[in-house]
Formats: C-alpha cells, structure tokens, sequence
C-alpha cells in the first residue's frame, strides 16, 4: 500500500515537471513556433504557339500577360495541379514531353516564399514568390509552339514567433 | 577571436589609409595587442615594396620608342627572310621568369592584349538580367535564359531551348 502511493507521487511529480519543462521551452525567447499549414502550390501546365489559333479563356489571364511579352496567338491548357506541400516536401508534375518539374517549399521570408524549382534538364532556380503572385517559365520546344509552366503558390502568413524582453 | 576576425577585413584599408577616425583607432589599439595581425599589416607592406618595385622597373625607358624604331628595320628584314631561324625573331623570349612579364610591352602587343582582356571580361559577364527580389539562383545548363518583371505580381523566366522544332522558330517564340 505505501509502495504505491509512493509510486503515484513519484509519477505525478514527474508529469508535473515534464509540463514546466516543455512551458518553459515554448517560451523561450525566439523559439520557433511550428508551422503546420502546408503550401498550395498551382501548377498550371498551358502550351502556347504564334501560329494564329484561339487563347483558352481557362487561362486567359495568362495569355494577356504573355501577350504583352510575345507574339502569341494560341494557348491551350494542357494540365492544372494543386500541390500540398509542407516545407521540404518535393512535389513533382511531368510534362507532355516526359521532363519532370520539381517543386520545394523551403523558407518563409520577408520578400515571400522561397521556392526551389527545377525542370529536368533545363533550370533549377530559386524564386521568392509572395502568396498570390506567380512565376512562369518559358520551357521545353512542343508541338509547333512552347510548353509554359506557371507556379502560383498561396499560403498564410508566417507567424511570428513571440518575443520576450 | 571575434575582433581578430573583424580587424582582418579591415587591415588591407588599413594599410591602404582608407580608414579613417574610429575605425582607424580601433585597428591600430587592436594591432598592438596582436602579433598575428600585426605581422599581416607589416606582409601587406612587404608585398606593396614589392609592387611598387616591379612598377619602377616596368616603366618604360625615355627612350624606349627611338630604342624599338632603330630595330624595326632589322626585323622587317628577318620576315622577308622567312627562311631565317625563328630564333633569331625572338631574343626577348629568352628572358624567363616573372621579370619577363613585367618587361614594357610594346604598344601593339599591348593593344591586343587589353583587347584580350575585354574580350574575355566580356564572356564573362553574367547573360540574364536576373530580378534579384524574385529570382535569387538560376542555372540554365548554358542555355540562354531572359527574366522579365512582367507586372506587379508575376516573373517569366523563358529558358531558350536547345532544340526547338521549326515550326517555333518561325514563330517567333525562340526569339529572345
């Protein structure tokens, strides 16, 4: 009987002192709050040609904006994927001509997102992308056109870890 | 440690009397209690004897152009001579060692040399304009790449490639 009270103030006594410890660690000044909502990532996939054709109205913000760069007369939807990605986490979508393009959240800055970006054989950038904008990438020769992969990552604000004086 | 390694980067302006009031002070208070920085402001003062020497000795003589315009006849004379041993063109080739290099050169060996150098600093310099708030890395794998701010809130990155179909070439889309 007396080991076992012994035995429950022994247990209490030191749930009680891991509950402090771990108040106290989440405290602590510039501790890191953990972030847990993932990144979407929109991965819209369009080809785009001069030849005289019709802009997809799916995309026909992104026509515009092309527009005002290039000679552009066609532009057909090829895909569109959402990605969910928690940070470090790599998402991938193919291509119609087979080349991979990676995607990885790695850091919430100031400026915004920096994304790791790469399209297999052809360019492996790092872009800092606020949530809302975009990035297009002019990619691989299809058809008698161009593949154009455009990444638009939305995601919450960061927030700020407290801190104590 | 910390303030060896501040001192450090500051020890060649230093030298140089480009530092000046606080900064100035607080590398010389540091340089008297450190015989590792002080031996490298005392090397970099070495190494400046050194250049200033090679300087004096690369100037050209005063009469270094009569000097090369008595010779010139001579060496016409050689080339006509093709058959002439090549080693009697090039005595100055016999000099070796650093010493050779900083011989005054004449004007238009000089002349292509700098061109040389332009030529190279030009391969050199980085070939997209990159949108260093958006883009921070871009490795195209040697293909041509142009960055374009397109509007507030979007980039295009447009990688050229390698090998596009004809028909994109017509179209104007590989043109960039």
């Amino acid at each position: 009987m007396k080991f076992s009270r012994a035995l429950r103030s022994i247990t209490a006594l030191g749930g009680a002192g891991l509950l402090l410890a771990s108040l106290a660690r989440a405290q602590e000044p510039g501790a890191a709050v953990p972030r847990t909502a993932p990144v979407h990532v929109e991965v819209l996939t369009v080809y785009v040609s001069a030849r005289p054709g019709t802009i997809d109205p799916a995309a026909a913000e992104l026509g515009r904006m092309l527009g005002r760069e290039f000679n552009l007369q066609t532009l057909r939807v090829i895909q569109l994927q959402q990605l969910l990605l928690a940070l470090h986490q790599i998402g991938q979508i193919q291509l119609p001509t087979g080349h991979w393009v990676s995607v990885e959240p790695e850091e919430f800055t100031p400026g915004g997102l920096r994304m790791g970006v790469e399209v297999q054989g052809m360019l492996r950038t790092h872009v800092k992308v606020p949530s809302g904008n975009q990035v297009v990438i002019g990619a691989y020769s299809y058809e008698d056109g161009r593949l154009v992969v455009r990444l638009a990552p939305t995601y919450e604000a960061p927030m700020e870890a407290p801190q104590r004086r | 440690m910390k303030a060896c390694q501040r001192t450090q980067d500051r020890l060649e302006a230093f030298h140089d009397g480009e530092l000046a009031g606080f900064l100035r002070w607080r590398v010389a208070r540091h340089l008297t209690s450190c015989p590792h920085c002080r031996s490298e402001v005392e090397a970099l003062g070495e190494i400046a004897e050194i250049v200033r020497e090679e300087e004096l000795a690369a100037t050209p003589a005063p009469d270094l152009w009569a000097a090369i315009a008595a010779r010139l006849p001579a060496i016409d004379g050689e080339l006509d001579r093709r058959a002439a041993p090549a080693a009697a063109l090039r005595p100055a080739r016999e000099r070796k060692g650093w010493a050779a290099l900083l011989r005054p050169l004449p004007i238009g060996v000089g002349g292509l040399a700098a061109a040389a150098v332009v030529f190279v600093l030009w391969l050199r310099l980085p070939g997209p304009p990159v949108r260093d708030d958006v883009v921070e890395e871009l490795d195209a794998m040697g293909r041509p790449v142009v960055v374009l701010p397109s509007d507030d809130k979007s980039t295009i990155i447009w990688v050229l490639d390698p090998k596009p179909v004809e028909s994109a070439k017509e179209s104007g889309l590989e043109v960039l």
